[in-house]
This record gives structure tokens, C-alpha cells and sequence, in this order.
């Protein structure tokens, strides 16, 4: 060990082994379903998604075999419900988004109000003793922190949102959200269970190992070799971390990389975006700026900032830079497959050259997130073969090792107080 | 007969069959199937000529772009992704990584994306 007190130690968190059980279980997967993804609040969308009163979109937690409504209101709020027929079951709501005065279900044709309200149970004088009052779509309970839209699958939540974010919803509480309204979507279906594909976002050591050509010089710099993270927080079962890269990158003389990056040029952020950002093609600075001034966005206020990761337990990253915000969720379907689904909120191109710049950009983020992902299922293999006694973590892994002990806390607690206690 | 790419690029018209596609997930597809050859010979012809078709493009609004110019354009996005594999990897897919992959671009960048 190199530094005088690791990250893990004085996380107080143990050093050894980690069982890979966690990762290739079916019966370890039956306990999250109920442990965690049934308790932990979890994020669903962001509200740009549905900006309009009526506008509605559908979201899939697989893990518990739901598919939620997600609805702006008439007045503004917003509000989920199973999409559930309180007929016989039914899908009621077939298109993915939309916006709609009514949800009517193919089946029978009953129909539902924006909020959720059965509006018509058809045929309805053959029915025995129906309470239409009871027959609406079945909410769930939804809050909103920072934009993004929360539910709990507890009938009634044991903890309040803001309970649950606790001190780092409390840190990051009032950050400006640049761009939100223009997400680049990327998606995979994996052979990996959740945390396998998760934990590849979740450290700086691989990136010059995996991300030699896309990334690596940009961050990997002399005295940083393995691209340690810094400012790590472990706060109740989330976490941060913050990473820089090298100040002295120089673009290496590829022709079309200096066509669409050239300029990326200028003082301070821009500096940054050109050293380290990588990536951005189009851009609108005051927006940035905005983002830039929350004292928890690059908080170690570094001239290199690459990025900072925060995990909201139990899955979902949301991820800063000097380009504004990405997030990543990884959504259990099975104990070895997971679907991934990445958002990117990008500046729109206001000029055909920024679309063209903006096309490098993406053609890079796909090659990167080809090389994150392509790796898990490798890893899912060899966690399945038996051949580990247990997986290695070193220091700089420490928030792999932290999700794996808060989702064993989650799923041993009897209650949310309990997964939630110090 | 009209042709198909603005006045002075009409000699790149042999690649639009196969590099004139409508969205950044299809040129991923197109780049990556195709021969390292192939790659290369659609980098080596389009990159001399890059600025100048930009310096064309200039003078068009985002949204409001003749045809033949959108589809010099689009050949410009399709050579953004031909360079990952030229310039960045020295061959077609990045290294080690699996292809064909399940990873998709759902909702791309607006236009053409």
C-alpha cells in the first residue's frame, strides 16, 4: 500500500475477498427483488421526459416484473401507476410515449384518466359490487429530486425520498442540469448480472488498459498512471468519486480528430473540454457555466477535471465533466442479464459544422462504451466458472467493494431502517 | 442528368450507395462490417476533400439543406466513424470487443442521427 490511510480502511470497510456470489446467485437475486429493488427508491426517468401536461412514458423495472406510467398532471406534478388494468390485468398503455387526453385499454375498453382514475368500466351493470373508486391504475409512490423522477415499490415507503438520499442528496441538492431536454440514448441487453455491468463504470484503473486509443492519453497522465480517483464519498449506501486526467494531453495528429476538435480551444472550461472533456462537439457556455458554478460538480476544483461518478443506490449513475451530465442504470432482468440503458444529454447542433464535430463525438462514445461493455461478459464467465475464490479489489476500487457490501446490508436488513442505519 | 453530390464532388458519388446512411447507429454498422480495406479507401478519398466540403456546407442552415448537399454531409458523418477505426484502432472494430454487439443508439442526435 503507498498512502498512509486507504480509501477502504477508512471507509471502514474490510479488505479482503469479495464473494462472487453476489454476482451469479439465483437465490441472492430473489433477495435483491425483494430487498432492495421492492424497497430502495428508484429512479425512472428525468422530468424533460415528459414536459407537458398529458405527456406520458412508459418505464420497465423487470426485476419485479412492473412497467410503470409515468404522467405529467393537468397541474404540473407528476405521477406514476403501474400500467395495469384493474380488470383482469391487461397492459393499458401499448405506446412507449406519447401524450394523451385517456388511456383506454385494447381489451375491454376501459378507461383511464391522466391521473390514473377509471374514468368508464364498460358493460359495467354486469359487474358484481365494483368500487370504480378502487379500480384505478395503482399508483405508486413518486417524488422528484434534482429532475429526476423517483418511485418506491412499498405500498407505503418506509422512508421519504429525501430520507433516502440522506447527505448526498443533500450535497448535490440544487445542481443545474444542462441540456436535459436532448438526450443521445444508448442501450445493450447483457449476459452480465446488474453489479457486473455497473462495476465497469465504477473505477478509473481500466481505462488505460481498455480505453488505450479512445481515452486513455486523455486521462492517464505521468502521475496518475492508473487513473486513481480522489474526493471518494461513501454516504449511506451511495457514493462519489472524482477524477482528473492530464493537463498536458496534446491531441495526436489524426486528421479527422483535428478537424472536429480544433475548436476546442480557449481559457478555463474550454481549456478543460479540449484537454480532457474530449467530447464536445457543440456547445453553449452559459449553460455550462451554470452547471460549473455548484460548489459539488468538479468539487476539488481540478484544472484537469475528467469527471465526477455518484452512484444512487441501488442503480443508477449520474456522471459530471466539463461537457455537462451522462447518466447510466443498470436494470436486473434475470441473475446473468441485465439491460443497460446510458443517457447523454447533449447541446443540440446549431450549425451543420457543430453536427459534424457532434458526430465525432458520438462515433468516440460508441467505440468507449464498446469497450466498457464488451468486457462484462467476459467477466460474468469467469465470476460463473467457479474457478474465484472471490473477486480482488484494490483501494481505487473502493466503490465496487461499497455496493457490494451495501447490497448485502440491504439484503440481510429486515427493514429499510435497518439497511439504512449507521 | 442531376447529379446525386454538389458541383466538384460528383467523383465521391461511387460511395454513397453503401456510406449514405440516415443515422449515427447505421453508420456504427456500415463502418464496422465492412473491410479494413474498404474503410480506408473511403478515409483516403474523403479526408483531402474534408475542408473543402465543410467550407461548402458552411453555407447552409441545419435545417434547410438541398438534397445533393445533405448527402455530402452525411458521407462527412460517416467518415467521422471510419476515422475511429482508422485513426484510433489500425483496424476495423477496437480491439478485443465483440461484434456484432447488442449495444444500439435509441435516440440519436437531431438531424441526421
Amino acid at each position: 500500500m503507498n498512502v498512509a490511510t486507504p480509501v477502504t480502511v477508512a471507509a471502514g470497510m474490510m479488505t479482503g475477498l469479495m464473494s462472487t456470489e453476489p454476482y451469479t446467485s439465483p437465490e441472492y437475486f430473489q433477495l435483491e427483488r425483494e430487498r432492495i429493488f421492492r424497497r430502495c427508491w428508484l429512479v425512472l426517468c428525468r422530468v424533460e421526459e415528459i414536459p407537458s401536461p398529458r405527456d406520458f412514458v412508459l418505464k420497465d423495472v423487470e426485476i419485479c416484473h412492473a412497467q410503470f406510467v409515468v404522467a405529467r398532471q393537468k397541474d404540473g406534478s407528476i405521477r406514476a401507476f403501474h400500467n395495469v388494468c384493474a380488470h383482469r390485468g391487461n397492459r393499458v398503455v401499448l405506446r412507449r410515449k406519447g401524450n394523451a387526453p385517456a388511456f383506454v385499454c385494447n381489451y375491454h375498453s376501459w378507461s383511464y384518466g391522466i391521473d390514473g382514475a377509471l374514468r368508464a368500466a364498460t358493460d359495467r351493470e354486469s359487474f358484481f359490487d365494483i368500487d370504480e373508486k378502487k379500480c384505478g391504475l395503482r399508483n405508486v409512490a413518486t417524488d422528484v429530486w434534482n429532475g429526476f423522477v423517483f418511485v418506491n415499490l412499498e405500498r407505503e415507503p418506509s422512508v421519504s425520498l429525501k430520507e433516502f438520499l440522506g447527505a448526498m442528496g443533500e450535497r448535490m441538492d440544487g445542481i443545474y442540469f444542462p441540456f436535459a431536454s436532448t438526450p443521445l440514448v444508448m442501450e445493450a441487453t447483457l449476459e452480465s448480472n446488474w453489479k457486473t455491468v455497473a462495476d465497469a463504470f465504477s473505477e478509473g484503473y481500466h481505462v488505460t488498459s481498455i480505453h488505450p486509443q479512445t481515452i486513455g492519453e486523455s486521462v492517464v497522465s505521468e502521475g496518475n498512471r492508473w487513473s486513481h480517483p480522489d474526493a471518494f464519498r461513501f454516504e449511506g449506501p451511495h457514493h462519489s468519486f472524482s477524477l482528473s486526467g492530464n493537463l498536458n494531453y496534446v491531441p495526436p495528429p489524426r486528421t479527422v480528430e483535428q478537424m472536429t476538435t480544433a475548436h476546442m480551444k480557449g481559457g478555463d472550461t474550454e481549456g478543460m473540454l479540449s484537454t480532457t472533456g474530449n467530447v464536445f462537439a457543440a456547445s453553449d457556455m452559459d449553460e455550462i457555466n451554470r452547471f460549473m458554478d455548484h460548489p459539488q460538480v468538479n468539487p476539488l476544483k481540478s484544472p484537469s477535471y475528467v469527471n465526477d461518478l455518484t452512484m444512487v443506490f441501488p442503480n443508477f449513475h449520474f456522471d459530471f465533466s466539463p461537457g455537462g451530465f451522462w447518466t447510466h442504470q443498470f436494470w436486473p432482468i434475470s441473475p446473468t442479464r441485465t439491460r443497460w440503458e446510458s443517457r447523454w444529454y447533449v447541446p443540440p447542433a446549431r450549425t451543420l459544422r457543430e453536427r459534424f464535430q457532434q458526430e465525432h463525438y458520438i462515433a468516440r462514445l460508441a467505440e468507449i462504451m464498446l469497450e466498457d461493455i464488451g468486457n462484462t461478459e467476459r467477466v460474468q464467465l469467469g465470476m460463473q466458472s467457479g474457478a474465484l475464490d472471490g473477486i480482488r479489489l484494490q483501494d481505487n476500487e473502493a466503490i465496487i467493494r461499497h455496493q457490494l457490501i451495501q447490497v448485502d446490508k440491504w439484503v440481510q436488513a429486515a427493514s429499510v431502517a435497518e439497511a439504512l442505519a449507521e | 442528368m442531376t447529379s446525386l453530390l454538389p458541383q466538384g464532388f460528383q467523383d465521391l458519388e461511387r460511395f454513397l450507395p453503401y456510406w449514405d446512411v440516415p443515422s449515427s447507429q447505421e453508420r456504427i454498422a456500415r463502418r464496422s462490417t465492412a473491410s479494413w480495406e474498404a474503410n480506408k479507401e473511403f478515409y483516403d478519398a474523403i479526408v483531402p476533400r474534408g475542408e473543402e466540403a465543410m467550407a461548402h456546407l458552411d453555407q447552409f442552415e441545419l435545417h434547410d439543406i438541398p438534397e445533393d448537399s445533405a448527402r455530402l454531409l452525411r458521407l462527412m458523418l460517416a467518415l467521422t466513424h471510419v476515422s475511429m477505426a482508422v485513426e484510433f484502432h489500425g483496424q476495423v472494430i477496437a480491439p478485443n470487443c465483440p461484434y456484432p454487439n447488442d449495444i444500439r443508439i435509441t435516440e440519436g442526435a437531431s438531424p441526421f442521427g
